[in-house]
């Protein structure tokens, strides 16, 4: 880990199995109520029997070095650390819920019981220990890639430097961390 | 044989802003478009056009001050409303409009009370300060009623807000709406504020002129936006599918286009065409009426219709 | 940074503060105790895992990175299921059954009572042989074993006849004994049916994503592209039933174009010669008429198969393809055995491998005597020539119980853990048989559909209130000892079931065998490995004894040889080489609305028993996984769109579901996942969602292994 630690995911959509572990696990990690997501998989289909696939491709706050979540918000609640991680003073959220309509990624969601918008933090509270997202510890497959790309000797780093990835939406100016193998 | 994808879901669950946002918008246009009117009323002829531009200033603080309280009582913690006025976000347009609104609100007080028949500020010498705050006034209200459609517009993630027609269409429809509700007005207060004998009269073929004028920019408006998002992104095409064709079809096409756009068109065209000099308030009150649902609809469409789709990202 | 994704977690969190997001961490900082046990989401894997308390509150699971089934991943259930200590519908106390139906609650006192006055009744009238017991195979069966042989009775059954004894049988004939696969060291992977991303084993799509970041090369057979098909390289869809052909064709050329390890075949097989002549009648040109793989695709498949000897391997199977499930199972499974070794991968890095089994302390050595195996055949045939011969001693005949009772050879049972009323072919079948029982008890933490026919439903302590016995599970390449342990106070009054039986066994004149306690029993276990029960209860996991090594081991079969013509099987009237066999049914090819109906697990639901987590049944409806599959074009043949509502029928039932249209799956199936439809009135979360396979099977018994044969049901779907 570096003196500055600037966070980010590599996410290989071509392992992914659709599982839903790491649903589950960020689920009790943050102790969601039922309802409530910060992640999801989307399922897409190719192609005509017998020539066919699916690709899942796992989905959550892209943690956006230009996030339009932050420039929407009017009360200066959302915004962006200087470890790259996007995050909610649930304290100043009013829950005007401008900032969902802003995501393209549909990453964030208002919390029942008290009203303000929650999404996927990159667990922070566990990061600097040397501990991973919830998401990233369960995965299976180890679809996901979780580390600090200021680290040249990181994985991420090395992992970033090695296969191609593309950024999600990257045409919406959005710049996000999370970066994916889509095969 | 390529992959092509099978699935493509534009339809989203979720409805974030409801009916609430809607009035909200809608009632910030009425205000912002009266008070625009009476302003320009003002500016071109105050004694011959005096029930317009009193009519505006009775109407501008008011339908803002009710979408106000539809807004806060949107927020999931309307208790914490007054947070967006301890702090001044210059990138959030949210932010910023909540400013100017509050600045208009204070403003538009201001005008109605200096428009009252008796003098109660001790104002009506001071002309260079009843100038200032007319200009405050227009300039405020002409940023209050682009704010409503700005507030969509710059919204990536939503394909059928992010097209620089939506600020000119809820503009062009503020205005639109502000007239109507004067004109709703004066069919009611018969006679209007006028001294001289055809006050009434003079007042309305201004109205009827102006939006004449501004229902013809408002289609020109429709049919750009219709074309450039029929033209644009596989995002924008399935989203303006929603609104078009989609759940929400009979909503814009009879709703807005039919009773917001081409009757009041129509009766405007009448009157301008047939030459009717005299005010007759059953077709005002018609016309301005479906003007004012179809500015309503118009609203309500974009923005449910807009929460519903989003941009496909790959 | 870390580099391990696997472990990370797990050993930077030893048990002190916590935080759970930037927000909350701000403010709160929870203290959590961290406490590893084993998971019990499921059964088959039951991985190592840390339980997280938090104030009291189970909180959250991680992996325990040094389990080899998990290796510090978890499942979407093992996630979940550790909630469902919460779950409302949990069974509070024992429970009568009234005369109305009813059920009241009862001291475990009274419980116990009634049960061994009513038992030894019956036992007296019938004898002790007309008793059974009835378990998901967990941790606590050989507390089931000595319970039931104390009372002289041999009938101990499992869910296998439902799940696998087609493998087993198969592979026992073949080469003594069912072997793991080396994954993670493969070259070239052939899954048929198998597909471990939705029937969950951790360990195995951790190996084959391993493998393939290594390069290998993944070929999934199967009717349905499946969740492991999302990683292959090839997916061929095959014919529902005919993997057989597909199989026969491929030894057919590993065998004509001399691609086999002739050394191997030479030196460790018998039967090769009767192979050689019976398989040229096997060639693909045959085989893609039946299986619908182009015969080019089979040539390609087996070269490469071949050439990456003996690095290469077909996968052993589970339920799916040919666990239980046509008539030809049998059959299949053997052919998967012998295309496997014809190319010598048996015992090699890469290729199947016996997996490692430490034998585990006895009761025997703490001065508790063994009560003798009863010499008596078992009531359902299993393992008995003339009835069902290859079948497993061990496993039983699940399904055989509704017919036993119904015949009057069965009269009392013990349930534990296990709902065959839901996951046993023709409910009503199965009801009826249930019903006639004189006797039913079902131990378990929730009421299911049999727990709801019973006459006495006794609450065992969730997995998390409770410490099992030390157990083996976590042996393959190398040999662990893991235990279930207690992580929070029972909420209940609810009891472990050693407790249970205990209490049974004193009205019923056993007690002598049970008199010990939990604590006593482990600690004898763990005598052999110089291991203290607390060792292992900090630990969650420990390594015994050297790891599997490289090398021919004799078989346990009759002539210590794999044997690809086996004498055994001839001599009980089997085929005794892998023979093209059709199916028992076939769907009507002139009927548009005729299909064959499979079934198949999604990763986030276990058997019939976690339909009833609410946050499992939450993802069930929120990603609308609750839907039957079928082929696009067939479902627009008969005017259903996607997400329409059809109506399912066969000869033994009718449902309605809505249903997915999919090109990923052959035109003459449908695909109903299987975990749904749940009918007892007490599952509240999960009552009436859906619908389950076992409403169209009849039922049947493979006349070798007497297993259900679980996909030979026609059924005709139908726009509602």
């Amino acid at each position: 880990m570096s003196a500055n630690p600037k966070w980010a995911m590599i996410i290989d959509t071509t392992r992914c199995v659709g599982c839903l572990a790491c649903v589950a696990a960020c689920h009790n990690q943050n102790e969601l109520p039922m309802t409530e997501y910060f992640n999801r998989i989307e399922e897409q289909e190719f192609g005509h029997f017998p020539n066919y696939n699916r690709r899942f491709t796992p989905m959550q706050c892209q943690h956006c070095d230009n996030p339009p979540c932050v420039g929407v918000c009017p009360t200066g609640a959302s915004y962006k650390r200087d470890d790259g991680i996007v995050a909610v003073d649930i304290k100043k959220c009013i829950g005007c819920k401008y900032c969902i309509l802003s995501c393209p990624y549909n990453a964030r969601v208002v919390n029942d019981e008290h009203g303000y918008v929650h999404k996927c933090s990159f667990c922070a509270g566990l990061l600097g220990k040397d501990d991973l997202p919830a998401c990233v510890g369960t995965c299976p497959t180890g679809v996901r890639v979780f580390g600090d790309l200021n680290d040249p000797n990181s994985e991420i780093s090395k992992l970033a430097a090695t296969k191609k990835t593309v950024q999600i939406g990257k045409d919406l100016n959005t710049r996000p961390s999370i970066y994916y193998i889509i095969g | 044989m390529g992959n092509h994808q099978i699935k493509r879901t534009q339809t989203l669950r979720e409805i974030y802003w409801n009916y609430l946002i809607t009035f909200y918008l809608f009632s910030a246009g009425i205000s912002a478009g009266a008070m625009i009117v009476s302003i320009a009323a003002d500016f071109i002829n105050p004694a011959k056009y005096v029930s317009v531009v009193r009519a505006g200033a009775y109407i501008a603080p008011f339908p803002i001050m009710a979408g106000m309280v539809g807004l806060v009582f949107d927020l999931e913690r309307p208790w914490l409303f007054w947070l967006l006025l301890t702090t001044f976000q210059y990138k959030s347009i949210m932010s910023v409009g909540a400013w100017i609104i509050s600045l208009f609100s204070g403003v538009s007080i201001v005008y109605f009370i200096i428009n009252l028949p008796k003098d109660y500020l001790k104002l009506k010498s001071k002309t260079g300060t009843v100038n200032t705050i007319k200009l405050s006034g227009f300039v405020l209200s002409t940023c209050v009623a682009l704010y409503t459609g700005l507030l969509l517009s710059t919204l990536t993630a939503r394909p059928l807000w992010n097209t620089p027609m939506i600020p000119v269409l809820l503009f062009i429809s503020a205005i639109i709406d502000g007239l109507a509700a004067i004109s709703l007005v004066l069919c009611l207060k018969r006679g209007g504020w006028g001294g001289a004998p055809n006050e009434t009269d003079f007042s309305h073929s201004f109205i009827t002129k102006v939006d004449f004028t501004l229902l013809y920019f408002l289609s020109l408006a429709t049919a750009i936006f219709l074309i450039g998002m029929g033209r644009s992104t596989e995002s924008a095409v399935s989203a303006l599918a929603v609104v078009t064709g989609g759940g929400f079809s009979v909503s814009f096409w009879i709703g807005f286009v039919a009773a917001g756009i081409v009757i009041p068109f129509i009766a405007a065209a009448y009157e301008l065409f047939a030459k009717v000099k005299t005010h007759k308030p059953w077709l005002s009150f018609i016309s301005a009426t479906l003007a004012l649902l179809g500015g309503y609809i118009v609203r309500s469409v974009i923005i449910d219709a807009g929460q519903l789709t989003k941009t496909i990202l790959y | 940074m870390r580099a391990a994704a696997g472990s990370a977690l797990a050993s930077g969190l030893a048990a002190g503060t916590l935080s759970c997001s930037t927000e909350r961490a701000a403010g709160v900082r929870p203290d959590a105790s961290k406490i590893p046990t084993q998971c019990q989401g499921c059964g088959a894997n039951r991985c190592g895992i840390y339980v997280y308390v938090k104030n009291g509150r189970v909180w959250k699971a991680d992996g325990n990175p040094k389990t080899y089934n998990n290796a510090g991943t978890v499942c979407p259930r093992g996630h979940a299921y550790i909630q469902d200590i919460y779950n409302p519908d949990r069974i509070k106390q024992p429970l009568k059954r009234t005369d109305k139906g009813t059920y009241e609650p009862i001291t475990w006192e009274q419980a116990f009572e009634e049960i061994s006055t009513k038992l030894n009744l019956l036992i007296m009238d019938d004898g002790p042989q007309s008793v059974f017991w009835i378990q998901y195979p967990m941790a606590n069966m050989p507390l089931a074993f000595r319970f039931m042989h104390a009372l002289g009775s041999p009938n101990t059954i499992t869910h296998g006849a439902t799940c696998f004894t087609a493998r087993n049988a198969a592979f026992n004939a073949t080469c003594g004994g069912l072997p793991d696969n080396d994954l993670k060291n493969s070259r070239y992977i052939i899954m048929v049916g198998r597909n471990p991303a939705g029937g969950v084993k951790l360990q195995q799509i951790r190996d084959i994503a391993e493998a393939k970041r290594k390069g290998a090369r993944l070929v999934v057979l199967d009717p349905r592209h499946s969740e492991t098909a999302v990683m292959a390289d090839d997916w061929l869809a095959v014919r529902p039933a005919s993997d057989l052909a597909f199989l026969l064709a491929m030894i057919n050329v590993i065998i004509e174009e001399g691609l086999y390890d002739h050394k191997f075949v030479e030196e460790h097989t018998i039967g090769f010669d009767s192979l050689r002549d019976e398989i040229v009648t096997y060639p693909p040109e045959w085989a893609e008429k039946i299986c619908d793989i182009p015969k080019e695709t089979i040539y390609r498949i087996a070269r490469e198969f071949a050439f990456n000897k003996p690095r290469a391997l077909i996968h052993r199977g589970y339920h799916g393809g040919y666990g239980a499930g046509y008539l030809n199972s049998f059959q299949t499974a053997r052919a998967v055995a012998i295309a496997n070794f014809l190319i010598g991968n048996y015992e090699r890095v890469g290729g199947l491998f016996m997996p490692l089994k430490p034998t585990l302390g006895e009761l025997e050595k703490g001065g508790h005597p063994a009560p003798a195996i009863p010499d008596v055949e078992k009531a359902d045939g299993a393992g008995v020539p003339g009835r069902y011969p290859t079948a497993s001693y061990s496993d039983g005949i699940a399904h055989a119980v509704p017919e036993l009772a119904l015949a009057g050879k069965l009269k009392a049972g013990f349930v534990y853990h296990m709902n065959p009323v839901r996951t046993n072919p023709n409910p009503a079948r199965v009801i009826a048989g249930y019903k006639k029982l004189e006797l039913l008890v079902t131990i378990d933490c929730v009421m299911s559909e049999t727990a709801a026919l019973s006459h006495y439903v006794l609450p065992e302590s969730f997995f998390l209130e409770r410490d099992d016995h030390v157990d083996t599970v976590h042996s393959g390449p190398v040999a662990q000892l893991t235990m279930v342990q207690q992580v929070v106070k029972p909420m209940y009054d609810t009891k472990p079931l050693l407790e249970i039986i205990t209490g049974l066994s004193r009205g019923l004149g056993i007690g002598k065998y049970f008199n010990f306690t939990m604590d006593e029993l482990n600690d004898l276990r763990l005598r052999p490995f110089g291991v203290t029960l607390d060792e292992l209860k900090k630990g969650g996991v420990i390594e015994v004894g050297p790891r599997w090594e490289e090398g021919f081991k004799p078989c346990k079969t009759p002539s210590g040889k794999i044997e690809f013509y086996s004498s055994q099987l001839e001599a009980w009237g089997l085929d005794p080489m892998p023979r093209w066999q059709e199916p028992l049914v076939a769907p009507d090819s002139s009927d548009k609305n005729s299909f064959r109906l499979l079934h198949g697990k999604q990763a986030i639901h276990t058997h019939s028993m976690t339909a009833n987590v609410p946050y499992l049944m939450e993802l069930s409806s929120r990603y609308d996984m609750i839907r039957l599959w079928i082929n696009r074009k067939r479902a627009e043949a008969i005017g259903l769109k996607d997400g329409d509502t059809a109506v399912v029928e066969s000869d033994i039932g009718k449902g309605t579901v809505r249903v997915r249209l999919t090109d990923g799956l052959h035109p003459s199936a449908v695909w109903m996942p299987s975990g749904y439809g749940i009918f007892s009135k007490y599952l509240t979360t999960a009552y009436g969602k859906g619908i389950n396979y076992n409403d169209f099977l009849d039922t049947y018994f493979d006349p070798a292994v007497g297993h259900i044969m679980s996909n030979e049901i026609i059924v005709r779907v139908a726009k509602a």
